[in-house]
Parts: structure tokens; C-alpha cells; sequence
């Protein structure tokens, strides 16, 4: 049975300019499948946030369209755009603006709260969401107490108890150590496992394959798309995008081009791969040396 | 005077953190910590509005004594309580009604003479001051004992269940929550800058780099103020903040409604 894909966001020829000229955004057009895991990477200064910020209907795009499951977002149906939030939950990167209330608690209830939902149901979530995250003991703290690393868990327990079916992060794990940004990276993962559709926007390459399937590649505009692999084989691609690829990726690259490594072989993204690919070459070259 | 905007920062951070922010007093096992939060609101606000009307020093006396008992009762240390309440409002209290001795017509207690002009310190305008400095420490107290008492969130849901406008509540709430912020902002502005000054700075030269300071700081509290609104827009809000309702009335609260009531009549009656 063949699964039809539906599209969650399709952005035509956006384009955005500052209030103060600087241009954010040129002929950038992209389609966001939905229960997909889509990376969109690209150096400080891009237009990351401000594409994320155009799709979730906060910024009118100064040319282009913007549609969600196919019909317009504008941003004078306000109605609309309530629909299509309780959809899309947004992550935003500054932990210290999106966590507005006196406690925690207050924040994670917000949005169930504001949703029209009865008090129970509102509850449930709020305690779901804080034991998802595990910072129940947070409940009752205000946010100026906490780490930085406990306001992002934070942030992100005040969006998923809206349990939107659309995640858009905006930089979810800068800042963290490398314990919180694996349980994070974990809970995307098993979100996506749920169904939901992920969107990641970072410049950090080394969380790209362990939060993504598809990358698309932004400098201002659309410079690249494809798998993960795709588009870490593509060191060009990289380097026009003032992005340093990983280190793995290059350096098998760099063996793929001096015929050590196969074309038809497919370069290990993860450490794990890595390891994997490293012992059947190791294997090779002694079946090779065997037979001399 | 860059030191003096340095001690001075650091000072009011620290007042913030030990009195408005401090919430260490909220989660003990004292009498005013387990009231309704609308209960002690009303109960601060009939005392204050006793204190406010009387003209007698026994009332502000008796007052004072009762928000002292309070706090004992309430598990906060007497002697950081009474430092907290009478330094500084109190004290500058002191300093507004200074000139009442001299302005009160009444039995002469003192007079000298400055320059062939008479001055005379009045029993009448003695009094006076003292009434309003006492008058002035019971409502500090009173205020502060709330505040000491009650988590700021339980106390704007308790504004809120009596009927004070949501949106006084909102931006009470975002005050609250973004004033450390800010002077924290505001401090490592200031330790930013000093740790750039190679040699000593003038007066009008620190004026100006505080005023462009002031002015960095103003332009970013108006770009998070932004940041802050689409929040709350990308998590479903529309105008108006709702609240969850987890507020009971218990026998504790009661008795001590009855009591304040009855303690503010008895006051009124003497």
C-alpha cells in the first residue's frame, strides 16, 4: 500500500528584508512532508529563526507564499492562525522569552490552558509534560533560578503540552551539555516515533544526523537539499554554505577519492557507523592480503 | 562615581534578591504559609487601611507588634525582619517628617534662635512624626510580611480571584519576572564596561556611558517584550491570560479572618 505524503508547509519564493534593510531571506522555496525529520542547516545569520518565525504565520514574508496543508496562512485570519498553532508548536531558541510566567508549572499549562481545555485535562498534560522532561521537581521553581539546560527542558515541556502533531525548534541544543542534549535528541526521536513532524533549524552539523533524515541547507536562500548523507558527501555544498562538514563525512571522503573506499559505498555519518565501516574495510584489506 | 553606580546596582540586585525574589521563607511550615493567599491579601490590606486611618500611636504600636508576632509564628527570623522593614522606607520616613517638630504648633519643647529667627521644636509635631514613622513601618511590615509569606505566583492568583483586572496581573507578573533579569542584564553591562577601562574616567563620561547603557537596556527590554508576546501568541494565547483554579478556603483561613476582623474592630472601638 503505497502511503501518500502530505505536505505540511510548501514556501514559495519567500523572501524577507529587515525593517532596517538587512536581507534575511531570498527565492526560498521548500516543502516540510509531514512524520518527517527535516534538519535546516546553515551558518550563523541565515534566516534559520526568521524562516521558522514566517512558517509558524508570525512574520509576513515580504514577497513569496507561505502555505500549511495546502491553504494560505495569512496573518489577518486570526482564526486561522490559532487553528494551525494548536497544530505547530514552536521551540524558540531564547529559553529566557518563551518562559514568561512566575513558575514553571505556569509556563508547561499555558498553552493547554489557553486551548479551551477543562481544568483536568489541562493537569494531565501539564504533569505529563514535566515527567516526559523529567523536571517534575521544577514545578514550583520561577525561571530566573534555573540552568540553562533545565529553561530548555523547560520550553520544551510548555510546547508539547499542546501536543502539537508539528515540531519546529529553533536551535533546541545549543548550550547544553552532553548529557541533556541526548536526552533531548532521544525525545525528538521517539516524538517522531509518535508520528509528529519534527523541523530542526541549527548550525551544528554533529546533531544533524541523529535528528534528521533531510537536510536543507540555507544561507539566505535554498543552496542545497537531500539526505543526510547527500548532502555531507557534498563538501562544495558545505563550504558554500560556510559550514565546515563533519569530520567523519570528510575525512571518508577524502578515502572515497583516493579509492580506498568504494564509491558505491555510503559514508558513515554516526560514530557507530563509523566503526562499522572502519572494521569491514580493515576486513577487506586482510581477505585482500590473505589472497596475496 | 562609577564605583558608586557599581555598589549601588549591586545593592538593589541584592534587595531584589532578598526581599522581592527571596523565596526562602515561602516554603516553610509557618502559620501566614499555609493561608489562602485572598485571605492574607485581605487581612494586609484591612490592617493597612487601620493603620491609615488612625491617628493614635497605640494602634500603630499594636500593629507593629502584630506583624512582628506574625513573623515569629511564620518561622522568619525577627531580628532580618525588623533590619528589612525599618531600613531604609521607614527610615527615610524619618527624614520626610523631620520638619513636622518645627511646623506643629504646640507645647514648646525646645526653641533656639538661628539668626534672629525663633525655632521652635513642638511636643505636638514630636508626636506627629512619630505617629507617621510608626505608621509608615507597620504598612512596610505588613506588605513585606505578605510578600515573605506568599509564593508571588498564589499571590497574583489571589489578585486575581479578587477581581483585580487581569491585565494589572499580567503586567505585575511580567515585572515580576523580568526585573531580576534585567538588573542581572544591567550588571554585566556595567562589569563589561569596567572591564574595558584602561585608566581612570571621567564624571560626564560615565554619565554618558551609563545613559547609553540605560538606553542598550531599554531597546532590549523592548525586542524581548516582542519575543515574549509571540510566545505567549505561539502557545494559544489571545488577549486575555487565563488561570487555573486551585485555590481552597480551609478552617485556618476562616479563624483568621475571624481574628483580624475582630482585632481591626476592637482597635477601631478603643
Amino acid at each position: 500500500m503505497i502511503e501518500v505524503q502530505h505536505t505540511v508547509f510548501e514556501l514559495e519564493d519567500i523572501a524577507y528584508t529587515y525593517p532596517d534593510g538587512t536581507l534575511a531571506l531570498k527565492d526560498v522555496s521548500l516543502k516540510i512532508y509531514e512524520k518527517e525529520k527535516v534538519a535546516i542547516l546553515g551558518p550563523n545569520g541565515a534566516g534559520k529563526s526568521t524562516l521558522l518565525m514566517i512558517m509558524d504565520g508570525f512574520i509576513k514574508p515580504s514577497e513569496g507564499v507561505v502555505r500549511f496543508y495546502g491553504r494560505e496562512v495569512n496573518l489577518d485570519d486570526e482564526k486561522f492562525l490559532y487553528d494551525m498553532r494548536r497544530k505547530v508548536g514552536l521551540v524558540f531558541q531564547d529559553s529566557d522569552a518563551a518562559l514568561f510566567s512566575s513558575t514553571i508549572w505556569e509556563d508547561v499549562i499555558f498553552g493547554p490552558l489557553h486551548m479551551g481545555l477543562p481544568k483536568e485535562e489541562v493537569i494531565k498534560r501539564g504533569e505529563a509534560a514535566l515527567q516526559i522532561l523529567g523536571i517534575e521537581h521544577l514545578r514550583d521553581k520561577p525561571p530566573f533560578r534555573l540552568s540553562e539546560g533545565e529553561k530548555r527542558k523547560a520550553v520544551i515541556a510548555s510546547v508539547l503540552s499542546i501536543d502539537p502533531e508539528i515540531l519546529l525548534l529553533d536551535e533546541p541544543l545549543i548550550n547544553l551539555d552532553a548529557a541533556t542534549q541526548t536526552m533531548i535528541v532521544n525525545l525528538l526521536n521517539s516524538m517522531h516515533k509518535e508520528g509528529k513532524t519534527v523541523v530542526t533549524a541549527t548550525h551544528d552539523i554533529n546533531i544533524v544526523p541523529l535528528i534528521a533524515d533531510r537536510i536543507i541547507v540555507l544561507n539566505k536562500t535554498v543552496i542545497g537539499e537531500g539526505s543526510v548523507e547527500e548532502v555531507f558527501s557534498n563538501i562544495e555544498l558545505m563550504r558554500k554554505a560556510n559550514l565546515h562538514p563533519p569530520v567523519i563525512a570528510e575525512l571518508f571522503v577524502k578515502l572515497r577519492k583516493r579509492g580506498i573506499l568504494e564509491n558505491s559505498s555510503r559514508i558513515p555519518l554516526t560514530v557507530n557507523e563509523t566503526v562499522d565501516c572502519i572494521l569491514k574495510l580493515l576486513g577487506k584489506i586482510l581477505v585482500k592480503k590473505m589472497k596475496n | 562615581m562609577r564605583k558608586m553606580i557599581e555598589a549601588s546596582t549591586k545593592e538593589i540586585l541584592k534587595v531584589f534578591r532578598d526581599t522581592v525574589l527571596c523565596e526562602k521563607y515561602t516554603d516553610l511550615k509557618g502559620v501566614l504559609q499555609k493561608l489562602d493567599p485572598r485571605v492574607k491579601l485581605i487581612a494586609t490590606v484591612a490592617l493597612i487601611l487601620t493603620a491609615v486611618m488612625s491617628k493614635k500611636i497605640e494602634v500603630q504600636l499594636t500593629i507593629l507588634m502584630l506583624t512582628f508576632l506574625l513573623a515569629l509564628i511564620s518561622k522568619i527570623s525577627l531580628r532580618f525582619f525588623i533590619a528589612r522593614t525599618f531600613l531604609f522606607i521607614p527610615l527615610f520616613a524619618v527624614v520626610i517628617a523631620s520638619p513636622l517638630p518645627f511646623i506643629i504648633e504646640g507645647e514648646t519643647l525646645l526653641s533656639f534662635r538661628v539668626n534672629d529667627v525663633l525655632i521652635t521644636v513642638s511636643e505636638e509635631g514630636l508626636w506627629e512624626m512619630l505617629i507617621f514613622v510608626l505608621r509608615v513601618w507597620a504598612c512596610v511590615s505588613l506588605s513585606i510580611l505578605l510578600v515573605l509569606t506568599t509564593r508571588w505566583s498564589k499571590l497574583l492568583h489571589g489578585l486575581s480571584k479578587l477581581y483585580i483586572p487581569r491585565l494589572f496581573i499580567a503586567i505585575l507578573n511580567m515585572t515580576y519576572r523580568y526585573i531580576y533579569f534585567f538588573t542581572d542584564v544591567l550588571y554585566k553591562m556595567l562589569v563589561a564596561r569596567e572591564s574595558r577601562l584602561t585608566g581612570p574616567v571621567g564624571f560626564l563620561k560615565t554619565l554618558k556611558g551609563g545613559s547609553s547603557a540605560l538606553g542598550s537596556l531599554f531597546i532590549r527590554a523592548y525586542e524581548r517584550g516582542e519575543r515574549i508576546y509571540l510566545a505567549m501568541k505561539s502557545r494559544g494565547y489571545c488577549g486575555e491570560i487565563k488561570t487555573i483554579d486551585d485555590l481552597e478556603i480551609r478552617k485556618l483561613d476562616i479563624v483568621f479572618l475571624v481574628f483580624i476582623g475582630a482585632f481591626t474592630a476592637v482597635i477601631f472601638i478603643i
